[in-house]
């Protein structure tokens, strides 16, 4: 169960934001996750607090392959984004680095800035907590969850290495 | 009941050998992989996962192409570090085909050094990669983590997208028009009207276009969110890769009774030359509806618009003009390839009399290493995206076009419509 704090965003979050090019993705997670949103929210890599739940309108994380996105929501304690759509490959990075999403295409409707809220990914159950209003999140394909379960996707290959016999 | 072009390449590569639905979770075999200037993340990211040594093992050794595009020549220690990364793995995985300071852009390189064949299923480590769909190819950008595991096991999980067809009537304009429609899609259906779906293009138009112009459709599916964008093989895509590979290819199509979540319609005649004002694609509006905004900078480049045509275009609107004073005309092209077509047709002494900075092949005007700009400064690009801070500071602003368009702003100093530019040319 994740339990956390409300940033609201509006749609089309890209990648470009999340990770600004101009930090470049050169210099090690903590560097870059300080430039994380920088332009169009200065103050979110200086005050977002571990256990933080970020909720967004739709397209969130459109753009770029760049791992760095949801690298750097990670590197500041980003508990799990909730919107109603992702970008298809900011999606899949997110799940296989450990960073849990929910589709829900009500949240940014009823959830505001600042609203404590409950998420189970499991069930894909959304409480906003300050408004006592119930959400429902579309599940995880099984194989996502089966990556998050497993821990990451590196975990899910070293398993699959060792099931083939193949040495690392 | 048919299958889409997607349901017929994924049922092809299925692992467990069953034809798939849309919807349908399965394990797919890669044709070929694609790592470009961030392929020492690949192996970075195998470390961080407890392989010490980094990627362990490679599924062929013939089927992993790496190209160091972004950052040639480096611009500083850092990128000539991260391009040291790259060579390393490639040297050390025993890679056949690595491109090291090529120069071009890697999913230009793909498609003409023939790596890429009508019906394969590729995916790189660049949201661009989804452009060899012009070819016929099912291909898709990805995260490193990702590719760790396909580059050891040659194998990747998909899920089967539903499709959406676009069909495409008309007749196209006598100017490179793809980025047009591709801006046009996007303002009228929305930045993510394509979201984890496949794209087919289809349509009378589609087989009007040049090579040329179905990368730029393809490259552009990922700005509405696509996951592969694809034409169907024809006489000019059998050609295309003919004429680049003997080895033997089968290309795919889609049923006459497939099922398509969607089915769009637009007839090109009714579009006006689009540009998409700061900072999504789908800000897309005509342009006379910018006209008279004034710039600092225009570009013709990237794996979008970097191709002979796109440069070509630039020289019959710029022949025996200036460029117009206060502004940066930036022109590079694709590839060695492009660059060598541009000087067999004697365009460059044009360009550069008229003003042009002529870059070397590569990402640079688009990554932006070759194209910052400070705040308050004005951009027209026919590169791949506008997002806030694309050429550096937060407040300076990048509108998107077709090659014309920013051939035509340049000239002028201002967004201006390329057709009153052209006339007579």
């Amino acid at each position: 169960m994740i339990k956390g704090k409300v940033w609201k965003f509006g749609e089309n979050v890209d990648t470009g934001q999340l990770a600004p090019p101009v930090a470049g993705d050169l210099v090690d997670a903590a560097i870059g996750a300080r430039y994380c949103l920088v332009n169009i929210r200065p103050e979110f890599a200086k005050t977002v607090q571990r256990g933080d739940i970020i909720v967004a309108g739709k397209n969130f994380g459109c753009g770029s392959s760049r791992e760095s996105a949801p690298k750097n929501l990670l590197a500041l304690g980003v508990a799990c984004v909730i919107a109603p759509s992702f970008g298809r490959i900011f999606l899949r990075n997110a799940i296989n680095l450990g960073l849990p999403l929910l589709e829900c295409a009500g949240a940014p409707d009823v959830i505001k800035e600042g609203d404590m809220v409950e998420a189970d990914l499991a069930s894909g159950r959304i409480a906003d907590i300050t408004r006592g209003r119930d959400m429902r999140a579309s599940p995880l394909p099984p194989v996502l969850m089966e990556i998050i379960e497993k821990g990451g996707l590196m975990e899910y290959a070293r398993a699959k290495l060792q099931a083939r016999r193949i040495k690392s | 009941m048919g299958q889409t072009m997607a349901e017929k390449f994924l049922s092809r590569k299925n692992v467990a050998g069953k034809p798939v639905r849309a919807g349908d979770i399965i394990d797919a075999r890669v044709d070929g992989i694609m790592l470009h200037a961030s392929s020492g993340e690949v192996d970075h990211r195998a470390m961080q996962g407890g392989f010490s040594n980094g990627v362990p093992r490679v599924f062929d050794k013939d089927k992993v192409y790496v190209i160091l595009d972004h950052y040639q020549p480096p611009c500083d220690h850092h990128y000539a570090k991260k391009n040291k990364a790259g060579r390393d793995m490639a040297l050390r995985l025993g890679l056949t085909h690595f491109h090291d300071a090529g120069p071009g852009i890697a999913h230009q390189m793909m498609c003409e050094l023939g790596y890429v064949r009508p019906g394969e299923l590729v995916p790189g480590n660049d949201s661009h990669t989804v452009l060899y769909g012009a070819l016929n190819v099912a291909s898709s950008g990805q995260g490193e983590a990702e590719l760790v595991h396909a580059v050891v096991f040659g194998e990747f999980w998909y899920q089967v997208p539903p499709t959406i067809k676009i069909v495409m009537d008309g007749q196209l304009p006598p100017y490179p028009f793809a980025k047009d429609i591709m801006l046009y899609l996007a303002g009228q259906y929305g930045d993510d009207f394509a979201q984890y779906r496949s794209v087919e293009y289809t349509g009378p138009v589609a087989g009007q276009m040049s090579i040329a112009g179905r990368m730029c459709m393809s490259c552009h599916t990922v700005e509405i969110g696509g996951k592969f964008g694809l034409f169907r093989a024809d006489e000019k895509t059998i050609e295309f890769v003919k004429a680049r590979t003997n080895l033997p290819f089968e290309p795919v199509e889609a049923d006459p009774d497939a099922e398509y979540e969607r089915v769009i319609e637009v007839n090109v005649d009714e579009i006006e030359p689009q540009v998409a004002k700061p900072h999504r694609f789908g800000n897309a509006v005509p342009v006379g509806e910018a006209a008279g905004v004034k710039i600092n900078q225009a570009i013709i480049g990237a794996c979008s618009n970097g191709r002979f045509e796109d440069i070509e275009i630039a020289h019959r609107i710029l022949k025996g003009r200036r460029v117009a004073r206060g502004v940066r005309f930036l022109i590079s092209p694709a590839s060695n390839e492009v660059l060598k077509e541009c000087i067999a047709a004697g365009i460059i002494p044009d360009l550069l009399d008229a003003g042009v900075y002529f870059l070397d092949p590569g990402c640079g005007v688009c990554q932006p290493n070759r194209a910052y700009m400070v705040d308050g400064e004005v951009c027209i690009t026919a590169a791949t995206r506008n997002f806030r801070g694309r050429y550096g500071p937060p407040d300076s602003s990048v509108y998107l076009g077709g090659p014309a368009t920013v051939a035509a702003a340049a000239v002028a100093g201002e967004i201006t419509d390329p057709r009153e530019v052209l006339r007579g040319r």
